[in-house]
């Protein structure tokens, strides 16, 4: 991962003026070569009409410059600015340059879990879903499983390709009855500590259990301002080259120290453990003074909503930055880049 | 002239070159909301525009790391925004208020500098294994009744979760009720949550995460007397022996009486919880709603959002054309009313004859009288804020946002009080009770913070 690492920090050096896109465009081509629509990772290219049709026709607007966007999720300014091109403005705690005011791969889908403990398959879901849809890749596996939850986290048939071991051959979901998806499982003796959200997409994607997909567990130590900085880095570098990420939080937990507090409209009274697909990010100024971490929720829809604390409607979820940090530092949860 | 207080918030803003829109803005705000406050049964305060809260948040912030993720300067002013009130106030035949004029004060601010003294501090850890996470406060305001976790699940297997008493004046916690299984890890941790009491018993629900989000589980309840300890009900089972959808099993209780949601085992496709009411002294249970949740309780009225059935003959309503309205029942008199205002609330709260609620699309705070006899929005989310879990008393009313910080509506002032950063906040009989930042020098802990509301200026 130390290729992907170097493209966040070139990320970086375009912002500075350091690097130029065409250069950091290169080396994204090289990076993601074997992506039939590579380019649209680029993050200089134009919205696509696509894109633009992912959004529900009736918020469907567009800025001056073309870009389109979600009304209900329009700018606090209350009226529509020229571009959509971020102006780079003192005390930002990132050192990565956002290319846009907001940008949000509205390609990713939401799509309702299947049952309660099924958010990390419905959040693996919405991601390859958008690799299927903007880089067209096959909705079949590497290993030729049909697209559903139930594959993603179904465990392996005796024989099966890609079956490595007994327990399952992407997220593992299944192996844990109805306990939920792992952060990490810790049973593969030849790898102690794999991440299952890595495994899971990238078995998926590529066959192999190391791939594009990155994860950044975070130590249960005090919360730092150099580790938001690196979660924000990588962020805005993968949302700018339309590469959606996943994340995995705890909520209303408290460990040395730090309390961390809920994503919007979930339970405030009790510990949850979540997984969802982030796919985008605002900045300051969109809405007001603070930056968005964009998600999909795949409570919305399911089984799970609403009469227990939840309350949760339609439309894009965003949680502020430091927020969603401290849900998974507290854990020693992270996400998946 | 503005008071220098704002022209430092707009100096540090830099917003001086948007300063002429603020005041148009502030113009119309105030010439929209006379009518509607000069016929509101509340009075209005000072005139300020809602967007400078935003602002003035800046220099409240007390979190170092919080304020180095935001940009010192927006690239845009968040005023003047196309969700104003004051551009779609809601018809009506009742009298409603806008949100409130008066611009936003701290503690020290609105009730003295001598408030910060009288402020109560609990360590949310105990121990380094365990958290506390607080879930409500006794009537009498002496005891915080919360959730005692383990605070590192993946490596102390062994601790289990239970549900404490601490004493406020003390700190000291005492331990009520304990889950019967070690944590474990994550989902599969029983937890305790939704714990709520009167004068005479504890309530409490247990479950883990999953299934089904919280759908298995029991609830408890103890004498605070014999300090004995029985189940009252647990969660209906499918056939296939999952847990019935439709409820986390959330109770509460007042003058001995008890009410819960349970839901309905075996529904394909869908889910709905029946409203249960038990009589502690008799053991009598009754089922007051078909299709009912959020139940609150304060003596002798209970509120419950409940699905509105279509009249015979219509048409089968569309996903998010059914009305979810508010039942209120006089459990004195069995009187039962539709509240006509809140149409599916997202959250709900009840305090005597006070009710606040959290519209539909978690931007604004609400309240009114049992009666309707008037309307007021007291709170309204800017740019990409959210509310959620709104609370009061006699006194304050307190929500969740989305921006960890903890503000409440100060019934007596009619203006918002910024407490401070962080959240969980809640209002009880007594009392004010948050999770902030702790006053040392350095630290980045937190810990629970409690002020006693009757004691307010």
């Amino acid at each position: 991962m130390d290729k992907k690492q170097k493209l966040a920090d070139m990320y970086v050096q375009v912002g500075q003026g350091d690097v130029s896109m065409a250069t950091y465009n290169a080396a994204l081509d090289n990076f993601y070569a074997s992506d039939l629509n590579k380019e649209f990772h680029h993050p200089d290219r134009g919205i696509t009409t696509d894109e633009c049709a992912a959004i529900a026709a009736a918020n469907l607007r567009y800025l001056n410059d073309g870009t389109c966007y979600d009304v209900t999720e329009e700018s606090a300014t209350g009226s529509v600015p020229t571009n959509n091109i971020y102006s780079p403005t003192n005390g930002s705690p990132l050192s990565v340059t956002p290319r846009y005011r907001q940008r949000i791969l509205w390609q990713v889908p939401q799509m309702a879990q299947n049952n309660g403990w099924y958010c990390a398959p419905a959040a693996a879901a919405e991601v390859l879903r958008f690799w299927q849809v903007a880089y067209h890749q096959p909705a079949s596996s590497y290993f030729g499983d049909s697209f559903s939850q139930s594959s993603l986290a179904a465990q392996c048939q005796s024989g099966q390709p890609g079956c490595w071991n007994t327990r399952g051959k992407y997220l593992m979901t299944d192996a844990n009855g109805i306990g939920g998806t792992d952060w990490r499982w810790r049973e593969f003796p030849w790898n102690p500590y794999s991440y299952m959200m890595e495994y899971g997409l990238n078995k998926w994607r590529q066959g192999a259990e190391h791939g594009d997909y990155a994860p950044i567990g975070l130590p249960q130590e005090d919360i730092t301002f150099s580790r938001l900085q690196s979660f924000g880095d990588k962020w805005i570098t993968d949302i700018d080259a339309a590469f959606p990420m996943v994340a995995d939080v705890a909520e209303n937990r408290t460990n040395r120290g730090v309390t961390s507090l809920s994503l919007p409209k979930h339970p405030t009274t009790r510990t949850i453990w979540h997984w969802f697909a982030i796919r985008g990010y605002s900045t300051p100024g969109w809405y007001d003074n603070y930056w968005y971490v964009h998600y999909v929720e795949s409570v919305y829809g399911s089984s799970i909503n609403n009469t227990r604390g939840y309350a949760l409607t339609q439309g894009n979820n965003k949680v502020e930055l430091l927020r969603l940090h401290t849900m998974f530092e507290v854990d020693g949860f992270g996400y998946v880049w | 002239m503005l008071p220098s207080a704002l022209r430092n918030i707009f100096r540090a803003a830099h917003l001086s070159k948007w300063i002429p829109l603020l005041l148009l803005c502030v113009v119309s705000l105030l010439v929209v909301s006379c009518d509607f406050l000069a016929s509101g049964s509340d009075s209005a305060a000072a005139p300020t525009n809602t967007p400078i809260r935003g602002r003035a948040d800046l220099s409240h912030d007390a979190t170092p790391l919080a304020a180095r993720s935001r940009q010192a300067q927006p690239s845009a002013p968040t005023a003047v925004s196309a969700k104003s009130p004051a551009q779609s106030p809601v018809p009506s035949a009742v009298p409603t208020s806008l949100v409130p004029l008066a611009a936003n004060l701290d503690m020290a601010q609105a009730w003295g500098a001598a408030i910060h003294r009288q402020v109560q501090h609990i360590p949310i850890q105990p121990n380094p294994t365990t958290f506390l996470l607080v879930q409500s406060v006794t009537q009498d305001g002496r005891f915080l009744l919360a959730s005692a976790n383990p605070s590192d699940p993946q490596n102390s297997a062994n601790q289990q979760s239970s549900a404490v008493m601490v004493d406020i004046a003390s700190g000291q916690a005492t331990e009520i009720g304990r889950v019967p299984n070690p944590a474990g890890a994550t989902t599969s941790a029983i937890q305790v949550y939704e714990i709520h009491s009167d004068q005479d018993w504890i309530v409490w629900t247990q479950a883990p995460q999953e299934p089904g989000f919280f759908s298995d589980w029991a609830l408890y309840a103890y004498n605070r007397t014999d300090h004995s300890t029985k189940e009252i009900a647990r969660a209906a089972k499918n056939k296939n022996g999952l847990p019935a959808l439709g409820s986390n099993g959330s109770a509460q209780i007042d003058h001995g009486t008890l009410v819960w949601t349970e839901g309905v085992p075996d529904l394909i496709n869908s889910q709905r919880s029946l409203l249960k009411l038990l009589d502690m002294p008799t053991g009598q249970v009754t089922t007051l709603s078909a299709n009912g949740w959020s139940p609150k309780l304060s003596w002798p009225n209970l509120a419950w959002i409940e699905l509105q059935s279509p009249p015979d003959g219509s048409p089968t309503p569309g996903p998010g054309e059914a009305k979810a309205q508010v039942v209120v029942l006089n459990l004195e008199n069995g009187t039962r009313k539709l509240l006509t205002r809140p149409n599916k609330p997202s959250y709900i709260a009840l305090y005597k004859d006070s009710f606040a609620w959290i519209s539909n699309d978690s931007k604004r705070v609400l309240l009114t009288d049992l009666a309707e006899t008037f309307e007021r929005t007291i709170a309204v989310a800017q740019g990409g804020d959210s509310f959620q879990d709104p609370s009061l008393n006699d006194r304050l009313i307190t929500w969740g946002d989305q921006l960890s910080k903890v503000e409440v509506w100060d019934r007596k002032q009619n203006r918002i009080i910024t407490i401070g950063p962080k959240g969980h906040q809640l209002v009880s009989a007594r009392n004010l009770v948050w999770v902030g930042p702790t006053n040392a020098p350095g630290s980045t802990s937190d810990e629970i913070k409690i002020l006693d509301t009757t004691q307010l200026p």
